[in-house]
């Protein structure tokens, strides 16, 4: 348990990161991280918001996992 | 000031007793409003080059009047004109040239277009994690598609959405022009180059359509190409130019570009030159033709772009290189001398009694008919489709 927030924060700091570079496929890539971390803690909201972003910029991007992302927003009813 | 109609019926007189469009129509931001809608706007109107989008994804914003345009090829590789504004906050999508990757994600909320417009996404729109909401219909919310037709690499928008089909509108200069009608092969970054002049673009329109001045402006050009060597070209409510009879390339001893395919030998030494209104300056020889797109920055700024293409893809080669910056140099160091010229003319539409010019009926025939075209757009009933 206490291996999460370490986890959360470095996360946290990659995101920022990636936003000051711009790197569109790095953030949506990041963001699902985000919600896989979410999900395993049984957070659908936070699950739900971080996956949105992620998937927003694997649109951007042209990323592979776009498709699969829209499905799972689907699956969580937030998604069209 | 506005518009003084009394003066514009002294442009539709016949050239003999016309005189020309008034100062307002150069220096009166009113007129050029006006002018913006009745000119621009309800006809068929340049405002880039597919060129300027090789690749599927690439997507150039453009300002056309103040528009706000998006002009992009999808992946199928269909250049698109869209208004480059997001359908929630009215947010500029796209400020810079740029390939789109995957889909267009408007910088503010982040909504997402794709290539073809349509809305594919809307995230947190129906609060955070939830991204959809019954009063948010993705279907009704796509990207504002511009009407638009490439023709021979320009890319012509009709904003008002309502003028003829292009074709029925640009008949006359197809039908006059079909022996050209085949593929042009762009010559790539040493075939294009701008010119910014300190004048309203009609002054370039009125410049280009004429030959009267060439044996003033252009002495090198007028040492082979003479006056009496060309002839004036009208067509009433399209287009007007001039051609000349003695077209004769000399670029270099050793090389030459090859023809378009299967011209008539008219063409031979034929070469012609529209103005094809109301923003697009084109000319055609037997090796080569050019397209020259006048932005209307401002009322007294303009930016010529301009664009040379060739027969084949050979001659947009490598192997050619040297001859197309010959020709490019050829043709900047003319239009360059022309540039004194539609400055000079801005400057004097503020003589204020300046009436509009008198025509000389033998040789600004051309120029009087692009006059009268204007004046008929501006003093056209502002709700009726436009015919041609």
């Amino acid at each position: 348990m206490a291996r999460e927030p370490r986890e959360r924060e470095d996360l946290e700091r990659e995101i920022i990161t990636a936003h000051a570079m711009g790197d569109t496929h790095l953030l949506a890539e990041l963001y699902r991280r985000g919600a896989d971390l979410m999900r395993a803690q049984a957070d659908v909201d936070a699950e739900a918001f971080l996956l949105t972003q992620a998937y927003v910029y694997a649109l951007e991007a042209g990323h592979c996992g776009a498709a699969a992302m829209h499905r799972r927003l689907k699956t969580l009813g937030r998604e069209a | 000031m506005g518009i003084d109609l009394a003066a514009l019926n002294g442009v539709l007189k016949p050239v003999s007793q016309a005189t020309g469009l008034p100062n307002e129509f150069y220096v009166d931001q009113s007129v050029h409003e006006l002018e913006r809608e009745k000119v621009f706007f309800k006809n068929w109107a340049a405002v880039g080059f597919a060129k300027d989008v090789p690749e599927n994804g690439d997507a150039t914003p453009l300002q056309f009047l103040g528009l706000p345009l998006l002009l992009l090829r999808d992946r199928d590789g269909i250049v698109r004109v869209f208004q480059n504004t997001c359908r929630h906050r009215g947010m500029i999508l796209v400020d810079k040239p740029t390939r789109i990757a995957g889909a267009i994600r408007c910088p503010y909320h982040s909504w997402c277009y794709d290539l073809k417009g349509d809305l594919k996404s809307t995230p947190h729109v129906g609060g955070p994690g939830q991204n959809i909401h019954d009063d948010i219909v993705r279907e009704d919310l796509g990207l504002i598609e511009i009407r638009s037709h490439i023709w021979q690499d320009v890319v012509f928008v009709n904003i008002s959405g309502d003028a003829a089909p292009f074709e029925t509108y640009a008949a006359s200069m197809l039908e006059r022009w079909q022996d050209f009608e085949q593929p042009c092969y762009f010559g790539g970054p040493d075939s294009q180059f701008d010119l910014k002049v300190k004048s309203n673009w009609k002054l370039a329109v009125e410049n280009f359509s004429e030959s009267y001045h060439l044996p003033w402006i252009h002495p090198g050009l007028n040492a082979y190409s003479k006056l009496e060597d060309h002839y004036h070209i009208m067509e009433m409510g399209s287009y007007s130019g001039q051609g000349t009879m003695v077209y004769n390339p000399s670029l270099s001893q050793e090389k030459s570009f090859s023809n378009f395919a299967n011209l008539p030998a008219k063409w031979d030494k034929q070469a012609e030159y529209l103005s094809f209104f109301p923003n697009v300056l084109l000319g055609v020889h037997r090796d080569h033709r050019y397209a020259i797109i006048l932005v209307p920055d401002s009322i007294d700024t303009t930016t010529e772009r301009v664009a040379i293409y060739y027969a084949s893809p050979d001659m947009a080669g490598a192997d050619y290189a040297d001859l197309r910056r010959r020709n490019t140099a050829l043709w900047k160091a003319i239009f360059e001398e022309d540039i004194f010229v539609v400055e000079g003319m801005q400057s004097g539409r503020h003589g204020a009694y300046f009436d509009g010019g008198k025509f000389s009926p033998a040789m600004d025939e051309p120029t009087w008919l692009f006059h009268h075209w204007v004046a008929t757009q501006m003093s056209r009933d502002p709700t009726e489709t436009v015919e041609k």
